[in-house]
């Protein structure tokens, strides 16, 4: 008996396809900093500058994610002695289209506290509750990104 | 606002009497603002102590050399010009302003502490290395071809005699 792989093929095409077109929505929950880029620079020059950004910022290298077009850095840990005082942040650079199809570059730094009772120095033990993002680091960190494009011809 | 701004590369001549310089010559090169026009200027030193001082933005002194180097950067000029401008209320300088912190922040020669806001405005402000004493520089929203133009004029301000834009500059002094 023989088989025809092509009927098989079609069928795993079609399912496979609206995976591919069809990312998980992106979470544009937290405060956000954006700007518009007019002209805006290569995809890749966005994307490295994005993470020369968060390293001139003070974030640790994280994770850079060519497909949704953002980096997000490593949290930036500050333990403190006290319960409540200890915090961490992320920042998070994303680049998109807006609805007149410019290309706005957005900046957000989540914030955390560490709530444990136990030892507050140890960060294996921390309990990291969320706070509001903050905004006065989102928007340093948009300006060092602005260094970065708006200097390069 | 200024709606022309004209510049160009520093040649043998003065800018002002034309005459040609001896090699090693003292030159002054002069950034000016004339009536609303910023203005690269390189003059002997006679047309620079007859200059008018109220249209300085910045100025620095060479020596003339038929020989072209190799590009460099003076970050303690920029950041003389930065401060100079920092308390200037004109829109134009603000801009020039707002660009040099942003290189100088850039190149560490400037820390960002923070972002205020005043009203509508934002600020950086900012601390020099090894200073205690901040100031605020505004943040602009600078028209494309307006940032364009004064992104050359930093080139200028950096070397007039090399050829090569900005982004070549920032590219060859973070390789070294």
């Amino acid at each position: 008996m023989r088989f025809s792989v092509l009927p098989l093929l079609l069928v795993l095409f079609v399912a496979i396809l609206p995976a591919c077109s069809s990312p998980v929505p992106e979470d544009e929950s937290g405060r956000w900093t954006e700007r518009v880029l007019d002209p805006a620079p290569p995809m890749r020059d966005i994307m490295d500058a994005f993470e020369w950004s968060m390293k001139n910022a003070g974030f640790a290298p994280g994770e850079r994610d060519d497909f949704r077009h953002s980096v997000t850095s490593a949290w930036d840990l500050q333990l403190q002695p006290f319960r409540n005082k200890g915090r961490r942040w992320q920042g998070i650079l994303r680049v998109m289209k807006n609805e007149e199809g410019g290309t706005i570059v957005k900046s957000r730094v989540i914030q955390e506290k560490n709530v444990t009772q136990d030892d507050t120095l140890d960060s294996g033990e921390a309990d990291w509750e969320r706070m509001e993002d903050d905004m006065i680091r989102s928007r340093i960190l948009l300006q060092h990104l602005v260094s970065q494009l708006h200097l390069a011809n | 606002m200024a709606q022309s701004w004209s510049f160009r590369k520093r040649d043998a001549t003065c800018s002002d009497c034309n005459r040609s310089y001896q090699e090693g010559e003292e030159v002054y090169s002069l950034l000016r603002l004339v009536e609303e026009e910023l203005q690269r200027v390189d003059a002997c030193r006679s047309c620079f102590d007859q200059r008018d001082v109220s249209q300085d933005v910045v100025y620095w002194r060479t020596s003339h050399s038929e020989k072209r180097g190799a590009m460099k950067m003076d970050f303690d000029l920029l950041l003389a010009a930065m401060e100079g401008m920092a308390k200037d209320e004109r829109e134009d300088r603000r801009d020039l302003c707002y660009l040099l912190a942003l290189l100088l922040v850039r190149h560490r020669k400037l820390r960002l502490e923070r972002v205020e806001m005043r009203g509508k405005k934002e600020y950086l402000i900012l601390r020099k290395i090894r200073s205690q004493n901040r100031f605020p520089v505004e943040s602009r929203e600078l028209e494309p071809e307006r940032r364009q133009k004064l992104t050359g004029i930093l080139a200028e301000l950096m070397d007039p005699t090399a050829d090569g834009d900005l982004d070549s500059a920032l590219g060859a002094e973070e390789r070294a």
